[in-house]
């Protein structure tokens, strides 16, 4: 008895010092891709809290949208050629809500973002579902050297968490995106 | 109830035990040096003083000590191929800090009363964030002085140590003048500014935001006993945000724009009651007005000042506009008249009530024999492409005459992330703003240029402009040029558009392909693949006292064979050449005049064709709108041959903007040069001097070889810096004397390994 009676405190403990499914926004930073997620050819060339040109003219522009109370963005570059395989310009983003039905809401402006994203042969594309509910979508930005693209969003609990990925077409496979995706997601479903 | 009273206790214990293990373990280590004693902790100096105001920065003071040999760094490195040609050819270097970090935007202007006498401005983010640099010679550019303008003093006690967007102007008395924005990072306050220099630009004036102390106060003041100013000294405008939140909750000042010149006859000098008035207020049409005072003796200068600026409405109030006020000094700055809405209204501003309030990067300018004032400003109460208005006072700013309109700005179809340039929005620009092809720098055609004659008599009525637009371009292939307009009525009625930069520059069949109807967005998938022409961009024009008008500008013609896939970020460099940027100018002389008014037909007459290329016109829309479709426009497909403007290269080398600030997002918004006036006494610079002073990343590298893994993208690499050069008024005599040597070296400049970040602990 007196063993069951300890056993409850702690959990009211935990429960009253934190631990609830909420992701926090103290640990905003970690929800995006770290530079170990990369390896060494990506280096870093922005990691911060999104700031408004982040967002700039897209339906996620409203800092305050569905409740938000925060963003991080982290940008990884790698040298390159026109012969590069893989990605060349990677982009990590994590938002945090209030709610999760916040979160809900900020996919669907993905999804509005990715229908509407100015490029050749756009259309989405599944992929594994990641967190609570996914969008992904491609498309190439024209030129004498194609660029591809591929934009994975998913929400999870109170968070949203994108990637962009970005590389030559045809030397770049929606799998480079879906693994870089999971290892964000991983960082999400630690907390 | 007991027994849950009881297990809520036991929890609370247990939470505060774990707190305080947590807490003891913090106390039991005390710091050295600390003394727990209620407010004797030994602080460190700025955190001590923190509060208090060092002073007021209106003083020109002795000066012993110094000896004018300048320190140099004890560097280890050893310089690479690009810095040992970007130090060959006459260019002078301006900021003389070696923080490596980017200046940009830059603004210039000479002495009247001391030829050599040069003063520069430009974003300075030596400091680590965008603040306001100046730069001061007084050789003629052979050395420099710089620093950072003092910031303004808020009524909290802080200062504002946001700034940007400079402005530099010298009054006839041989005053220079620093107008700015001054602003917070992490909240809305904001507000316009003009500094003081007395000595040539090497100190400035401390602008106070005076401190109403009671209701019942008139006076007001800066700061506590001791501080000298006039309270409000330089304060054109404020607003204290309300939420201490960066949201947008109230109203934003931006883009301000600064000239002077001689208050008109019957005009006498005012000066204003010191608190600024509400800006919310002003945006709606309500603030009251500021009461006039006495001007405090000795304070009236020779010239009136004029600044103009923007007031971006708060986020939320559904209204989106940006208004153009102005507001005028007599004293020099110490005190600002109510700023006044000056956008007027005209049919080709087609909402509503027609009025022309969805304005910004306005730039006034004055003719020095009259006094008559003009301001060109950009609008877009239009059905689609954006439209260059001019208004203009006779009684010193109190009233203004409706808007003309110059022309249209082909704006709408430029390169931005809503089009295409998926590429930049990966590089962190914003997805609305205007970027060039192969580069992600922003070059949006906002903050153009305007002057008016400096002559009386039968030029006292012409008024000449720039603009640059991508009218000979697309969305998938940026092609913008430059193009020259001018009025000989008094900002009625303009002739052009007259093709400046007289490179190759084609017509695209369809300037709008892919473009969604009436829109930014659009698709440049649906655009061919052909470069029309290179880049044109950050056009300034100035004019001197017998005619000579001068104008310079950013210009990529030299860049002819860099690949595509190349670069600092190749997947951004989709087009051979137009990718490396110069600095060049334009001159051409008007010395006769012709008045042209909207009854004028058929050709530009002859007395009025100056610089005027033969295929321009006097426009016929200046009174009504236009909304020119996708079809042929004027500007496109000039003769090259004709073109009346003369071409020459001011910078020696070349600079690639991807090594600009923040992964080459941005270079800044325009450039500047000044022609001297033109002395009848000839003194030694012959009287007819050209100075230029711009944003140049020659000192700026990428953090390794596309080739090889790189070492990482070093932000003290990124960097431009702002550079100076004087020559003649027809583009010979000292401009460029250097081709930059080898291009491709400038195409990919690596960090050099010995000044990489090493990281944390590992200098």
């Amino acid at each position: 008895m007196r063993r069951g009676a300890f056993a409850i405190v702690l959990v009211l403990c935990l429960a009253a010092c934190g631990g609830s499914g909420k992701l926090a926004a103290g640990r905003l930073s970690r929800f995006v891709l770290q530079q170990a997620d990369l390896g060494t050819p990506f280096q870093q060339f922005a990691d911060g809290a999104q700031i408004a040109l982040d967002n700039q003219g897209t339906p996620r522009a409203d800092q305050s949208r569905f409740g938000r109370e925060g963003g991080w963005i982290a940008r990884y570059k790698r040298a390159g050629t026109s012969k590069t395989r893989g990605p060349l310009i990677v982009v990590s983003r994590a938002d945090l809500f209030k709610s999760s039905s916040g979160a809900a809401s900020d996919l669907g402006e993905y999804r509005t973002m990715f229908a509407q994203a100015p490029g050749a042969h756009v259309h989405s594309i599944t992929v594994p579902r990641l967190g609570d509910a996914t969008v992904a979508s491609t498309f190439t930005q024209p030129g004498l050297l194609p660029l591809r693209f591929y934009e994975i969003a998913w929400r999870y609990r109170n968070a949203t968490a994108s990637i962009t990925v970005e590389g030559w077409d045809g030397k770049v496979a929606s799998g480079d995106a879906v693994a870089l995706a999971r290892k964000q997601q991983a960082h999400l479903a630690h907390g | 109830m007991r027994r849950r009273t009881a297990l809520m206790g036991m929890v609370a214990l247990v939470c505060a035990f774990l707190a305080l293990g947590v807490g003891s373990a913090r106390a039991i280590e005390d710091p050295p040096f600390a003394d727990d004693d209620n407010g004797t902790e030994a602080l460190s100096g700025p955190l001590d003083f923190r509060d208090a105001s060092a002073g007021t920065n209106l003083t020109e003071c002795p000066q012993a000590g110094m000896r004018d040999k300048n320190p140099h760094p004890l560097d280890s490195r050893v310089k690479d191929q690009v810095e040992r040609i970007g130090d060959t050819g006459n260019d002078v270097r301006a900021n003389q800090d070696y923080s490596c970090q980017p200046q940009d935007e830059t603004s210039i202007d000479q002495n009247p009363l001391n030829q050599r006498n040069y003063v520069g401005g430009a974003n300075d983010y030596r400091l680590g964030w965008g603040t306001s640099g100046f730069y001061a010679t007084t050789d003629n550019g052979n050395t420099w002085y710089d620093g950072i303008t003092p910031f303004p003093s808020l009524p909290s006690g802080d200062n504002l140590d946001g700034g940007g967007d400079p402005v530099i102007v010298f009054d006839r008395s041989g005053v220079a003048y620093y107008a700015q924005i001054n602003f917070n990072r992490t909240d809305d306050t904001s507000g316009v500014w003009v500094n003081r220099s007395t000595n040539g630009g090497f100190t400035w004036s401390r602008p106070c935001v005076a401190i109403q102390r009671s209701q019942s106060d008139t006076q007001g003041a800066c700061g506590g006993a001791g501080d000298v100013r006039q309270p409000g000294d330089g304060t054109v405008s404020f607003q204290q945000d309300n939420d201490s939140r960066l949201d947008g909750s109230v109203p934003t000042h931006d883009k301000e724009w600064l000239t002077a010149g001689p208050r008109p006859a019957g005009v006498d000098p005012t000066c204003f009651s010191p608190f600024a008035v509400s800006v919310t207020g002003l945006v709606a049409g309500v603030a009251n007005p500021k009461t006039t005072v006495p001007c405090t003796p000795g304070t009236v200068g020779s010239d009136r000042l004029y600044v103009t600026f923007s007031i971006f409405a708060a986020a939320g109030t559904g209204t989106g506009n940006a208004q153009i006020f102005l507001s005028y000094s007599d004293d020099q700055g110490r005190s600002w008249s109510t700023p006044k809405p000056i956008y007027g209204s005209g049919q080709f501003c087609v909402y509503g009530d027609n009025a022309c309030r969805d304005s910004q990067g306005s730039e006034p300018t004055v003719n020095p024999t009259t006094g008559e004032l003009w301001v060109g400003f950009l609008n877009g109460d239009t059905a689609d492409e954006d439209q260059y208005l001019v208004v203009h006072s006779t009684d010193g700013g109190q009233t203004f005459s409706p808007p003309s309109r110059v022309d249209t700005i082909y704006d709408v179809n430029e390169p931005r992330g809503v089009n295409g340039r998926t590429d930049c929005v990966a590089r962190g620009q914003g997805s609305t703003r205007t970027v060039l092809t192969n580069t992600c720098f922003r070059a949006d055609p906002i903050m153009q240029s305007i002057v008016a004659d400096k002559r009386g008599g039968a030029f006292a009525n012409d008024v000449y402009a720039v603009i640059y637009d991508n009218r000979n371009g697309t969305i998938r292939d940026s092609n913008n040029d430059v193009f020259f307009y001018k009025s000989t009525d008094g900002g009625t009625t303009w002739i052009g558009p007259t093709r400046v930069n007289n490179d190759p520059s084609t017509a695209p069949a369809n300037r709008d392909c892919g473009r969604d109807t009436d829109s930014i967005t659009g698709n440049a998938a649906n655009c061919p693949e052909q470069n029309y022409g290179a880049d044109q961009f950050f056009p300034f024009i100035s004019i001197n006292q017998t005619g000579d008008i001068m104008i310079t500008f950013h210009d990529r013609r030299l860049d002819t064979s860099s690949p595509v896939g190349t670069g600092a970020w190749p997947t951004s460099k989709t087009e051979q050449g137009n990718y490396l940027v110069w600095y060049w100018g334009a001159s051409c002389t008007i010395t006769q005049t012709q008045e042209v008014s909207q009854t004028t037909t058929g050709p530009v007459p002859s007395g009025a064709s100056q610089c005027v290329a033969p295929e321009a016109v006097v426009n016929p829309t200046v009174a009504t709108g236009f909304d020119p479709g996708s079809g042929p426009v004027p500007g496109q497909n000039q003769n090259p041959k004709t073109l009346p403007f003369r071409n020459f290269q001011i910078s020696d080398t070349p600079s690639n903007f991807d090594y600009s600030f923040r992964a080459g997002i941005f270079a800044g918004d325009y450039s500047g040069n000044t022609v001297g006036p033109r002395d009848p006494t000839a003194n030694e610079l012959g009287g007819n001097q050209v100075a230029a002073m711009w944003t140049d990343a020659r000192n700026g590298r990428g953090s390794g070889s596309p080739t090889t893994v790189e070492p990482g993208r070093n932000p003290i690499c990124e960097q431009s810096d702002v550079f100076f050069d004087t020559f003649g008024v027809n583009g010979v005599a000292g401009a460029a004397n250097g081709n930059g040597g080898d291009q491709s070296l400038f195409w990919v400049t690596p960090c050099p390994g010995a000044i990489q970040d090493k990281g944390a602990g590992k200098h």
